[in-house]
């Protein structure tokens, strides 16, 4: 069953016959572009257009939605999106999005040669970077990890490898400054090809490994509470699968559907029935849309959070900082939009002694993005710019530090602070739990 | 003043390309198509029927200006969009030629909190604009059903009314100047004095600001605006106090009007058929009458005139809901009615007639309104009261189109105009902010207007639009003024 537009119709009716434009303001595409049809109500439009054949499918239309991040603002703003459910009113023009990115492929136009290098190297090593599985499984080394168990926690290819693609935009940045943009860059040649990840050399792997240290930390910070807490998990290491979000944001269904149902029969069968992730794109994929695919897909999905807020409550653990420290909270799309988790980090975070939560303006459902998801690969530059701004909205909270739950968004993050706070440190929950427990 | 207009070539493009730049200039089928509706219905298969030849992002008021120089020599239509939020097809290029979209214009230029009044470019959202004032302590001048999406110069080229027009006021209250690119890219001050544009009166000579507010784009490009801001008071409190009837609700209000109480920001009054439709999506109970009351000022201020006010909307039966009720309204005001859209039949748009009538008429108004709609067999979505002040208030009805039923689309076309007649035979006007061509892309050229408008007047409007833009190359078609020629 892939999906196709169809499936958008009353969306479409909807969103066409309101066209309130609420959704627009505030989408990260669209703040940085400016123009209709880089916007949730625009793009509607630009779909209804397409149906009615008087949009043509074409590179250009594919190129122009490639830059939407897949953040579900939209989603979440769009007033008939909010109605009581009997109305069964949603509108997601960025689902929509993803959906005619399938249809475009399908008729040979490309996501660019970075988001099909991502592809390519999610089917032959099973990760986004191309890297060596036993690379991906290092992170537990020393661990004691069990490796089966109903209940597993799963590390996703993102944390324990996302050195790689922080080191990856890095480099393309450090171009920029020759006078090479980004974005030229990757039309030229796809980032990942033009840095040869798949080759790296010595010296890159050097800033890569020293890059990846922090999201492997806190990993083992997440593993070690969950340990700490008494949470019994195992952990599949090298057998652990990728969930191919990248299939799915880069409009390759066909792909994601074949991976999904290989999965699913993977985990069936080693026993699997609930996941814990620290990755809520991986969480966000496993709720959302392997449903899509896989009627009566029945594994239970949690975010790292969810579960320690549950278990330091029920335990009535008291949690205490050594030193105050004074935190921007960055929701990540994922988990507040695709996962639903916004309350349990707040409670979690107000219970501990010490921290002093900040709220940005844009915060808890409504959250911004900080670039990632899927385009900061395709137009870099831009996906920077908005890393900036969130960055920046994080640091007028008067806050000292940023935390967030997303190795995605650690990496926007790094990138965005960069420029105006190369100093501020940017934590996992997990490290700040870690740290409090 | 149908002109014959030009078209565009390649090479014509290429110089506003140049003087635009490349990012800012889009010729693509894809980033047309968005710019083709407003929020006024539209017949479904024309939804794509008004595509600009181009779209331009202008940055600055030098862009503008050169492309209007351009536009002006070659005669293209030029038609400006902020948020699209209009719901009198003012935003749509009728004649095709250039759409300039105004919202990369949406800096905060000064914040001056001394002298109380901000400059702004005219693209920024009303919203935007409320959330930044706000860092300052001051509070936003304009706030209306729309803000999310709705920008300061849609709001200014319409006219437009707020939530907090009672303590604020309406734009044409609160606008004290504006930089306007006239159609021969002349740049212009429009205020009350040229060297600053932020005096709110002076004695000499024309007041130009206010020609250019409401004037829907046909005037000029508004590229800033000076408007006045006030400081966010101690207390604002908001109330939902309901009545038996709608009759009640509207004396208790005349009530609280006239005893003149210091810090009544808002009045919204709604009739039962409103809250029937409520009750539909919500689940809440219905009454006869309501009325959306807010205060603010310093504690002592708001507890006096609220007690006050209690007790005149005692005397009608006004039972006040509670905070919870009052703060979960006041939270949703934006998403309202773009909701209500979703709950009718598919496709079914919230339609919404805005005649301005007098506040002792207002009753009347609204029962008639309800009589036509049912006569005509639509969906009626209620009817509510944005108050103003005593002579005008914005007397709303709110009723289903199916923007897919073109058979239905005649009955209509015949009942929108019944109800703009009937608020015009009781001394009233079509519109209070939303504009004449609501019924669609000029849909009803000057038949409506002449019943508003004597013959004099449209000449004076039409020898106006004539002097600034004797091309007509700006937003043609809106208010019929393309029709006005020899009336
Ligand atoms: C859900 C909803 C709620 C609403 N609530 C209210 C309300 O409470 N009060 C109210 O007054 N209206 C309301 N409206 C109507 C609408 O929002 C207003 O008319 C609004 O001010 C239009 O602003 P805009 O930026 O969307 O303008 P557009 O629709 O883009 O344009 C409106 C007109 O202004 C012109 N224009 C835009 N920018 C410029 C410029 N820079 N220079 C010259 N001309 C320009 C356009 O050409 C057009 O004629 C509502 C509409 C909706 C959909
Ligand atoms: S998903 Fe995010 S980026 Fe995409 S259209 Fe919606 S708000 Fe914009
Ligand atoms: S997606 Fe929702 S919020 Fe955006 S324009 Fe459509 S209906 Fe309005």
């Amino acid at each position: 069953m892939a999906l196709n537009l169809d499936y958008f119709d009353k969306d479409l009716l909807i969103c066409n016959t309101c066209r309130c434009g609420f959704c627009r303001d505030e989408c990260p595409w669209y703040m940085a572009r400016k123009v209709e049809s880089a916007s949730p109500k625009g793009v509607m439009e630009v779909i209804q257009a397409y149906r009615e054949g008087v949009v043509k499918p074409s590179q250009q239309l594919l190129d122009r939605i490639s830059w939407c991040f897949g953040c579900r603002y939209c989603k979440e703003r769009c007033p008939p999106s909010n109605l009581p459910e009997k109305f069964n009113a949603r509108v997601d023009p960025g689902g929509a999005v993803k959906v005619l990115r399938y249809e475009l492929r399908k008729k040979g136009y490309t996501m660019g040669k970075s988001a099909e290098t991502v592809n390519n190297n999610v089917k032959k090593t099973g990760n986004p970077f191309g890297v060596a599985k036993k690379e991906r499984a290092k992170w537990a080394e020393g661990l004691d990890l069990k490796k089966k168990g109903k209940r597993i926690f799963f590390a996703s290819c993102m944390n324990p490898l996302m050195g790689y693609g922080e080191t990856i935009l890095k480099i393309s940045d450090s171009l920029e400054k020759f006078g090479m943009t980004m974005e030229r860059l990757s039309k030229l040649t796809g980032i990942l090809e033009a840095v040869k990840l798949d080759r790296v050399s010595a010296k890159l792997l050097k800033g890569t490994s020293k890059n990846n240290e922090k999201y492997i930390n806190s990993l083992r910070n997440s593993a070690k509470v969950l340990k700490k807490l008494g949470i019994e998990f195992g952990y599949l290491g090298e057998d652990e699968p990728c969930c191919g979000s990248s299939f799915y944001t880069y409009g390759d269904f066909d792909s994601f559907e074949s991976n999904a149902r290989e999965v699913y029969k993977n985990l069936k069968e080693r026993g699997v029935e609930e996941i814990i992730t620290l990755n809520p794109i991986c969480g966000g994929v496993f709720k959302n849309y392997y449903p899509e695919f896989i009627p009566g897909f029945d594994i239970k999905v949690k975010h790292f959070v969810e579960v320690v807020a549950e278990e330091v409550d029920r335990q009535g653990i008291e949690l205490k900082l050594d030193n105050e420290m004074d935190i921007a909270w960055h929701d990540p799309c994922y988990l507040a939009r695709y996962m639903g988790v916004t309350k349990e980090v707040r409670t979690l975070l107000r219970s501990i002694k010490g921290l002093n939560l900040r709220e940005p303006e844009a915060t808890g459902n409504l959250t911004r993005c900080d670039g990632g998801g899927g385009p900061e690969i395709i137009c870099p530059d831009i996906a920077k710019g908005v890393a900036e701004y969130r960055v920046k909205e994080l640091m007028d909270t008067g806050a000292s530090v940023i935390a967030t739950s997303c190795p995605a968004c650690v990496m926007m993050l790094e990138i965005g602070k960069a420029k105006n706070y190369p100093d501020v440190s940017i934590f996992d929950i997990s490290d700040i739990i870690s740290m409090a427990l | 003043m149908k002109m014959g207009y030009g078209k565009l070539s390649q090479t014509d493009i290429k110089k506003l390309i140049d003087v635009a730049g490349e990012e800012n200039v889009f010729t693509n089928k894809e980033d047309l198509v968005p710019y083709g509706r407003d929020n006024c219905p539209y017949k479904w298969s024309e939804k794509f029927r008004f595509i600009p030849d181009v779209v331009i992002t202008p940055i600055s008021t030098s862009h503008v200006s050169e492309i209007l120089k351009i536009a002006n020599e070659l005669k293209i239509p030029v038609t400006q969009k902020g948020g699209g939020t209009g719901m009198s097809g003012g935003c749509v290029p009728k004649y095709g030629g250039i759409l300039l979209d105004m919202k990369k214009m949406d800096k905060i230029l000064e914040v001056n909190k001394d002298n109380l009044y901000v400059v702004v470019q005219p693209g920024i959202t009303n919203l935007r604009l409320i959330k930044e004032l706000e860092k300052h302590g001051l509070m936003g001048p304009h706030e209306p059903g729309s803000s999310p999406s709705s920008t300061i110069g849609g709001a200014l080229s319409t006219s437009g009314v707020n939530y907090r027009q009672g303590v604020m006021g309406a734009l044409i209250d609160e606008i004290l100047g504006l930089e306007v690119v006239l159609a021969d890219g002349e740049v212009i001050r429009a205020g009350r004095n040229s060297a600053i544009t932020n005096l709110s009166k002076n004695s000499v000579g024309y007041d130009l600001c206010h020609l250019f507010v409401g004037d829907f784009g046909s005037l000029g490009v508004k590229t800033a605006a000076t408007l006045k801001t006030i400081p966010i008071p101690e207390v604002e409190e908001i109330h939902v106090v309901t009545f038996p009837d709608f009759e009640s609700t509207l004396k208790a209000i005349l009530k609280i009007q006239r005893a003149m109480l210091p810090g009544i920001f808002t009045y919204t009054a709604f009739d039962r058929e409103y809250m029937e439709k409520a009750s539909q999506i919500y689940g809440s109970e219905v009454y006869g009458g309501a009325v959306l009351i807010g205060f603010m000022g310093d504690r002592e201020v708001v507890d006096y005139t609220r007690k006050k006010a209690e007790k005149f909307w005692e005397e009608y039966g006004g039972q006040d809901m509670g905070p919870e009720e009052a703060d979960a309204e006041w939270e949703n005001r934006f998403d309202v009615y773009p909701r209500m859209i979703a709950t009718g039949k598919p496709a079914a748009r919230w339609h919404y007639e805005d005649p301005t009538v007098k506040m002792t008429d207002l009753a009347k108004a609204l029962k008639k309104y309800h009589q036509i709609v049912a006569k005509y067999g639509f969906d009626d979505w209620g009817g509510e009261a944005w108050i103003y002040d005593q002579t005008s208030t914005l007397s709303a009805i709110m009723y289903a189109v199916d923007e897919t039923d073109e058979d239905n689309w005649d009955k209509y076309m015949k009942c929108a105009n019944e109800i703009v007649e009937a608020a015009i035979k009781m001394g009233g006007s079509i519109s209070n902010c939303l504009g004449y061509d609501k019924r669609g892309v000029g849909r009803h050229g000057l038949s409506l207007l002449k019943k508003e408008y004597s013959t004099p007047e449209l000449r004076t409007i039409y020898e106006i639009k004539k002097a600034l833009d004797p091309n007509g190359i700006l937003n043609p078609g809106i208010l019929s003024l393309d029709e006005m020629e020899g009336v």
